[in-house]
């Protein structure tokens, strides 16, 4: 079962972070190369585990930088937006020890908001959690 | 018009009829048509990459009562 293991002393006061890449899934990939487009490098993202966000999210900033189109629309509640409309795009989460995941994340407008992993991707893994240890792995 | 305003509408119009046989499937939607039904969301992503390339297309679940 692949997997991967995090030990951070700041768990506690920041939760659950995870340092690593959003990339084009395997489908974007092929569609690029069959129509001689350039493929885009996977790029470096920091994620909080958020066991209550039941969606993924990442900012637009990555989508604009990967140049990915929408698949989906959905509309979410936001502190100033009780009913803002996002876009979903198809990505590929490449997680330290090249543990990965891919479907459809909601981007939102800024950079403001903490990209997330939310219960959509968790949905398909076990997450432990040893806060005394300071240590959390996730499986696949 | 913002992107995926005409799939939406589309999807809108067709999901009545959807949802009472295809509850729970993943509607692949480009421009006015419905391409297909899916049980998984990412099997419909792939088709829509397959056929249409990195333009947007619309991939959204059939549910008996929500919000489009």
């Amino acid at each position: 079962m692949p997997s991967f293991t995090i030990s951070n002393e700041s768990c506690k006061n920041k939760g659950l972070i995870v340092s690593a890449h959003v990339g084009v899934t395997d489908a974007t990939e092929a569609a690029l190369h069959r129509d001689n487009l350039l493929v885009p490098a996977p790029l470096p993202i920091e994620f909080k585990i958020d066991t209550g966000a039941d969606r993924s999210v990442i900012t637009e900033t990555y989508i604009k930088r990967l140049g990915l189109k929408p698949v989906g629309s959905c509309n979410i509640a936001t502190a100033s937006d009780p009913d803002m409309q996002c876009f979903e795009y198809a990505v590929r989460f490449i997680f330290p020890n090249n543990v990965a995941w891919q479907g459809a994340v909601i981007a939102t407008p800024g950079n403001q908001i903490t990209c997330l992993i939310g219960r959509d991707v968790l949905a398909y893994s076990v997450l432990v959690y040893i806060g005394y240890n300071n240590t959390f792995s996730l499986s696949f | 018009m913002k992107a995926l305003d005409t799939e939406l509408k589309t999807f809108n119009s067709c999901r009545p009829l959807l949802a009472s046989k295809c509850h729970g499937d993943f509607a692949l939607i480009k421009d006015n048509e419905l391409i297909g039904l899916f049980s998984k969301q990412y099997d419909a992503i792939a088709e829509g990459y397959r056929r249409f390339g990195n333009v947007p297309f619309l991939v959204k679940e059939v549910l008996n009562k929500g919000v489009a």
